[in-house]
């Protein structure tokens, strides 16, 4: 089973719960999918055993053979080409390219323009004990995270077992990409007003997608129920609760998590996720 | 003269960001100063919540176009499929369906389609942006629909119209909410801004991202100070903070503890300054700095 | 000689527009005729890569140098591959003061806004947004 932990906001424990959760329910493994900010592998700590570089293909242009006829540049829908006819140059911004392909398609000259692999990120698999680790890091400036995304997703092995994604954060393309690979959806709120209208966010996607999902209540405080009345209205389960401690909040600072502390409570919570999913 | 324009981020979200923004609102409210609102955190708009806003305008915001196979002049040729490098077109029930999702927007499987009239690009309404009325002044907003991107542009927009406002109403200020993480909305955010604010906190992941933070407001040749908020969670990583600012020569504008109050003056919708009037000090020393700063 | 200057508005008079991608208008003032003449910025609202589109309005009419205050890096990047020259104009300074300054030899030459090699380091493969 997969399962995506996703929250409509940044900072709201999401990494946190993914962390710990993958760790209890162990062997596991655990696929850090926030590709522009990875931290997973802070608290988990693994060995990385493999790296591979992800690649995508972007346009080369060879002088001898160009006309400067300009027909890639006008129909680039980036603008990542410019071709200056009065000084027969031309400029590629790389960071502009969503590697689609057309210039490829529309260059009328044979052999003048070829596609070529560019490096935009890497896909990193280790170790942390016996939860297998897998994260992809996208390059700075890489205009969209989802083909990497993608591509990590589907190294998933279909023989792993007990995969926690740790999805990126808020609700554009990557989430909703990271998402159609579960088959549960946690989203990790808090019970602030931010929190809550971050989470309506979330919900109203994560029901778009069809997706069974539950809340998780982090920073969790009896005395308030702001969550409580929000999944009650809108007819959500409330999971898993963790508290509002500045102890947590210590160690998360430090790069360390009470992992024993909620191991036997988050297999209860496992145990019930996959009653849900049958 | 062009109303100055400064922009709170943070890089890693949930440091604080929009509780430092709201409360600087509320002060310079307090302290009458004139501004305008931008909540440019189009993809998680919170800004809302606190300052209450009634809206006097409000606009339909078109990103991308995405492509739409028409199933009655489709031949199935299967050549968009072929083509597409995002993956984005499905076969469903024998019929070839465009994945919204997935589609880029570029436009190659309408170029090697055989049929005239079988793909057609269709702008895509992502989201709205808003103008309204609060009690500290005019405010622009935007919401971005849940699985739509662009939200860079909208960014753009968010603030192209404050300075309209600004520049009608010859206000000096506009007050940012920027968008968390160092991606295309940051930059967007920081394009054209007269000073940028980083709120961090002592965390591992915290710093990492706000030095990217930092970094990107260097690239945009933004003048750049540094507030540090949950000060006292971690001893070692906020001296470390202020040794990176001092490292880069950059402003330390000051910092606010790690404190239970702030949250209960959120959880009862109040700005956290209003809330929690022990930390007024920690808090105005940092407002007064950023007006100087941007002098 | 043609210089293409940013303007925020349709005459001489108008200051000098600080954003070169996002310049409210454009005018192009030709040294010999001492003529000008001024279009509106058609990529004013556009959504992204403006700053591209801009300085190849630039290219295209001939300029060979160009006044405004803060180029982005792609734009810039553009202009200079292209042959033109890039000043910055003090802000608030009128388009007909900058094109005097130019002519006087007063204007500073930007010869790169943050360099390449720089830029790669503080920021890998960045140039998104060049307003």
């Amino acid at each position: 089973m997969k399962i995506a932990i996703a929250s409509g906001k940044g900072g709201t424990g999401k990494t946190t719960f993914a962390t710990l959760f993958a760790h209890a329910i162990r062997p596991s493994t655990y696929v850090d999918a926030d590709v522009e900010e990875p931290n997973g592998h802070i608290f988990l700590k693994p060995e990385i055993e493999e790296e591979k570089d992800f690649s995508e293909l972007v346009p080369k242009i060879i002088d001898e053979k160009c006309t400067f006829c300009g027909i890639c540049a006008d129909e680039c829908p980036y603008k990542a080409l410019v071709i200056l006819k009065p000084t027969k140059k031309w400029l590629f911004f790389p960071e502009l390219c969503h590697s689609c392909g057309i210039c490829a398609y529309v260059c009328p000259v044979k052999g003048a323009l070829v596609e070529v692999p560019k490096k935009k990120g890497v896909i990193r698999k280790g170790k942390a004990g016996n939860i297998k680790f897998m994260e992809g890091i996208l390059n700075l400036g890489e205009p969209t995270p989802v083909p990497l995304i993608s591509s990590l997703l589907r190294e998933i092995d279909e023989k792993d077992q007990n995969v926690i994604i740790d999805a990126p954060p808020g609700t554009s393309c990557p989430v909703v990409e990271t998402l159609g690979f579960a088959d549960f959806v946690l989203l990790v709120s808090e019970p602030t007003p931010f929190g809550i209208y971050d989470l309506s966010l979330a919900v109203e996607l994560t029901r778009d997608l069809k997706k069974p999902f539950a809340i998780i209540e982090n920073k969790y405080n009896p005395d308030n129920h702001l969550l409580e009345d929000y999944a009650k209205k809108e007819n959500i389960d409330i999971l898993y609760r963790l508290p509002f401690e500045e102890e947590i909040a210590k160690s998360y600072s430090k790069g360390e998590l009470p992992f024993e502390r909620f191991e036997e409570s988050l297999r209860q919570l496992y145990e019930e996720i996959k009653r849900r999913v049958k | 003269m062009r109303a100055k324009e400064i922009v709170l981020i943070s890089g890693k979200g949930g440091t604080g960001k929009t509780t430092v923004t709201s409360s600087f609102v509320w002060w310079m409210h307090n302290n009458n100063y004139n501004f305008v609102i931008a909540d440019a955190d189009v993809d998680a708009a919170d800004m809302h919540l606190l300052l209450k806003p009634q809206i006097k305008r409000k606009e339909y915001f078109t990103g991308k176009s995405i492509a739409k196979i028409n199933t009655e002049s489709c031949i199935s040729c299967d050549l968009c499929k072929q083509y597409c490098r995002f993956d984005a077109i499905d076969i469903i029930d024998g019929n070839y369906v465009v994945n919204p999702f997935r589609c880029d927007g570029c436009g190659l499987c309408k170029l090697v389609c055989p049929v005239d009239s079988a793909i057609d690009m269709i702008p895509q309404t992502v989201g709205e942006w808003y103008i309204s009325d609060t009690n500290s002044g005019k405010m622009v907003h935007a919401k971005l629909y849940p699985g739509a991107e662009n939200s860079g542009n909208l960014v753009t927009m968010v603030k192209h119209q404050a300075h309209l406002i600004a520049d009608e109403a010859n206000i000096p200020y506009i007050i940012v909410d920027g968008p968390p993480g160092i991606g295309c909305p940051v930059t967007s955010s920081l394009s054209g801004a007269s000073y940028a604010v980083v709120v961090s906190e002592p965390t591992f992941s915290a710093i990492h991202d706000m030095e990217r933070a930092v970094d990107t407001a260097f690239h945009f040749r933004v003048p750049v100070g540094l507030v540090l908020n949950k000060a006292s969670l971690n001893d070692k990583n906020a001296q470390a903070i202020k040794e990176y600012a001092e490292k880069k020569g950059i402003p330390f504008l000051g910092s606010i503890p790690f404190s239970k109050c702030i949250v209960d003056a959120l959880v009862n919708g109040k700005f956290a300054l209003e809330g929690c009037p022990e930390l007024t000090e920690n808090f105005e020393k940092i407002f007064k700095k950023i007006l100087e700063e941007v002098k | 000689m043609k210089i293409f200057v940013t303007s925020t508005g349709e005459n001489l008079e108008s200051t000098v527009d600080p954003k070169f991608g996002r310049c409210n208008y454009y005018i192009i003032y030709d040294t010999e005729k001492k003529e000008f003449e001024v279009k509106e910025n058609p990529y004013k609202t556009g959504q992204s890569s403006v700053g591209i589109s801009v300085a190849q309005l630039a290219i295209n009419n001939n300029c060979s140098v160009a006044i405004s205050v803060n180029y982005g890096p792609n734009a810039f990047r553009v202009l200079s591959e292209g042959g033109v020259k890039t000043y910055k104009a003090k802000e608030d300074m009128k388009v007909k003061d900058a094109i005097e300054a130019y002519l006087k030899g007063e204007l500073e030459e930007v010869n790169n806004p943050v360099s390449h090699e720089q830029a790669e380091k503080i920021f890998p493969h960045h140039h998104h947004h060049d307003d």
